[in-house]
């Protein structure tokens, strides 16, 4: 069985490591090969924060929320390993900061210690009136993406720096099975119209004194309009914006202006910090992820695909509980294809 | 009037805050700090510097609760500041775990610290052998920061700073009208308090490495030994001593263990106080 994963971001790897758990001791020869023309530290996973969380509400996605917190409760157990940090991972308290009275998030269940804000919280936060303070997780991407990596190169997975062009492209070459991470470029080998960037820019600062994250909530600005702070394991990520259907992955000084102005004014020590770089990436904003088997016809053959994209701003939230569900996919191709071996 | 002189001996936190308080509250008083060792080499800077206090046998529980609300709210408002990166001083949330659950399940500080709860059991599940635990959010100080903006703001006060050791108390009497002593473990041949007692811990990055499995990965970047001048209680209060027909009045405050950083400003508002009463008594029988 051989499988292509297109895509070498956290969905990719994270998907071609379930694949690989979930079949390698009973399926035999199992082939995985991951194909990207873009690697970390170049992914749109590098350059994420690295913070757990989701969308303040799921909007009805319950399935969504459950693969959240299936990735929460995964990386919650590695900390007891010590190459957690290795891995980017480890924990961080912070506060969400809401304009007004808002329902509780979707996450409340999943992090740890969720509680309201206390008066004297908000009062550190002028112009917020409400709020909630919990402990999440982080987990870097410059760090996760090369510990993913490593790990599935040890198991034989093989990686190849190439433009995919088309799904038939890998099925003429033998694949068996296609599964498709490729985030925000979905478009360019299937169209999508509901997929579309959502443009960040980001501020990376030398603030070591910072040590909570801190989110900003405007339900008329929209969802990372207004400014976070959070801190890494190395340097501050300051942002930030949404800006949808815009391509430009070029850091814009206008935006920079004003997320440094608004960032300032939450966190006023910041003005001692020392600003690194910005950078600017796209989310894959989608009205929801696609996680789906698709059969397609290619002549008299079909072409077996997964599609796991889409995942807006938090792949890194959402991956593991996704790719143990595209292995469910791709244990269902098998079944049909008469393969598994029980 | 012929100004106050005042000597207080000790540049770590306790010395430096206790002469901070007193430089801005008693302008009437000229106020010289005076130690042998100073930031990075006092027992301050080896301290964490996290903010939360042990329970004194002796000391009134109304007192020990003054004593941590002033220090908190002191460096809460530092913290919150654009000061917060310069003076060292931040926010910082944690969890204090316990193996056996303790007869008092909230101590008297928790309600001084922000958003203070009692651990779920989610959060106890990574401590496999610790049955209860505290999370709430404090203040955190780095004195090896906090000591030069406490200096700073000591001379911007007027403060006159001076670097000798004193081996005797008397040393002084004859150019300082009271003295404050800070002298923290020096206070066993300074005052010849033999309450004071050095403590210290071994083993450490193994034990913390089992609570926190990541330090096995973590770069050693040098050790540090201190010696915390701990006491049964710390000593705040003022002694008239008597030498050779002079009476000098000095105001201990020393002895406070492994929370100095967490008790330091609040027990200097209380030294202040009393050198302020003193002073008001000293007044009163001038007039009489």
């Amino acid at each position: 069985m051989r499988v292509a994963v297109i895509g070498a971001g956290v969905i990719g790897l994270s998907t071609a490591q379930s694949i690989y758990q979930q079949f390698h001791s009973t399926v035999s020869p199992l082939t995985i090969e991951v194909y990207a023309d873009r690697f970390t530290p170049l992914t749109t996973s590098d350059g994420a924060a690295g913070f757990w969380q989701p969308y303040l509400h799921d909007k009805g996605n319950i399935q969504e929320t459950m693969w959240n917190k299936m990735t929460f409760d995964y990386l919650l157990k590695w900390l007891s390993s010590p190459d957690s940090i290795k891995m980017g991972i480890f924990l961080q308290s912070g506060y969400n900061l809401c304009e007004e009275p808002t329902p509780e998030p979707s996450f409340k269940d999943i992090v740890l210690g969720f509680r309201e804000l206390t008066d004297r919280e908000l009062q550190m936060f002028p112009g917020y009136k409400y709020g909630w303070f919990n402990t999440a997780l982080m987990v870097e991407g410059k760090s996760y993406l090369p510990w993913l990596m490593d790990w599935l190169k040890e198991r034989g997975v093989k990686f190849h720096h190439k433009t995919i062009k088309s799904f038939k492209e890998l099925s003429d070459s033998g694949a068996d099975v296609i599964v498709n991470c490729t985030g925000v470029r979905s478009g360019e080998l299937q169209p999508d119209p509901d997929l579309k960037p959502g443009r960040g820019q980001i501020i990376k600062v030398d603030a070591p004194w910072l040590k909570h994250w801190i989110i900003t909530h405007s339900n008329k600005a929209g969802t990372y309009n207004t400014p976070y702070i959070i801190p890494g394991s190395r340097l501050v990520t300051v942002g930030g914006c949404f800006q949808v259907g815009n391509w430009s992955e070029q850091n814009n000084s206008t935006d920079h202006k004003h997320i440094w102005e608004y960032a300032c004014q939450l966190e006023p020590s910041l003005k001692h910090a020392r600003i690194v770089e910005d950078w600017a990436g796209l989310r894959p904003a989608r009205s929801k992820v696609r996680l789906e088997r698709e059969t397609i016809r290619s002549g008299a053959s079909t072409i077996e695909v997964i599609h796991n994209y889409g995942h807006g701003g938090f792949g890194l939230t959402i991956h593991r509980g996704c790719a143990q569900e595209a292995a469910r996919l791709f244990g269902q191709i098998l079944e049909q294809k008469g393969n598994y071996i029980f | 009037m012929k100004r106050v002189r005042i000597a207080v001996v000790g540049a770590g936190v306790a010395g430096f805050s206790s002469a901070v308080c007193i430089a801005e509250a008693l302008p009437s008083c000229s106020v010289t700090l005076v130690a042998d060792r100073f930031s990075p080499d006092t027992t301050s800077d080896g301290a964490a510097g996290i903010v939360l206090a042990a329970e004194f046998p002796d000391i009134p529980l109304e007192r020990q609760k003054r004593w941590f609300k002033n220090s908190f709210d002191h460096l809460l408002a530092i913290a919150v500041s654009a000061h917060s990166p310069d003076a060292g001083v931040i926010l910082s949330s944690g969890w204090q775990i316990f193996k056996e659950v303790p007869a008092n399940k909230k101590p008297f500080w928790s309600e001084f610290v922000i958003g203070f709860r009692i651990m779920t059991d989610g959060e106890l599940r990574r401590f496999p052998h610790h049955k209860f635990g505290h999370a709430f959010t404090t203040v955190r100080c780095d004195c090896s920061s906090y000591l030069p903006w406490l200096q700073n703001r000591f001379r911007k006060a007027g403060g006159q700073v001076e670097k000798r050791k004193v081996n005797d108390l008397q040393e002084l009497f004859n150019n300082f009208d009271l003295i404050v002593n800070c002298s923290g473990l020096g206070s066993k041949s300074l005052v010849g308090d033999t309450h004071v007692y050095p403590v210290r811990a071994e083993g450490i990055l193994e034990r913390c490495s089992r609570l926190e499995p990541s330090l096995r990965k973590a770069k050693v970047l040098g050790e540090w030994v201190g010696l915390r001048p701990s006491r049964k209680n710390p000593r705040v209060e003022k002694e008239v001593v008597q030498v050779q027909g002079h009476r000098v009045p000095v105001v201990h405050n020393y002895g406070h263990g492994g929370s100095g950083v967490t008790l330091a400003w609040g027990t200097a508002l209380d030294v202040m106080e009393l050198v302020r009463e003193h002073l008001g008594e000293k007044l009163l029988q001038a007039r009489l």
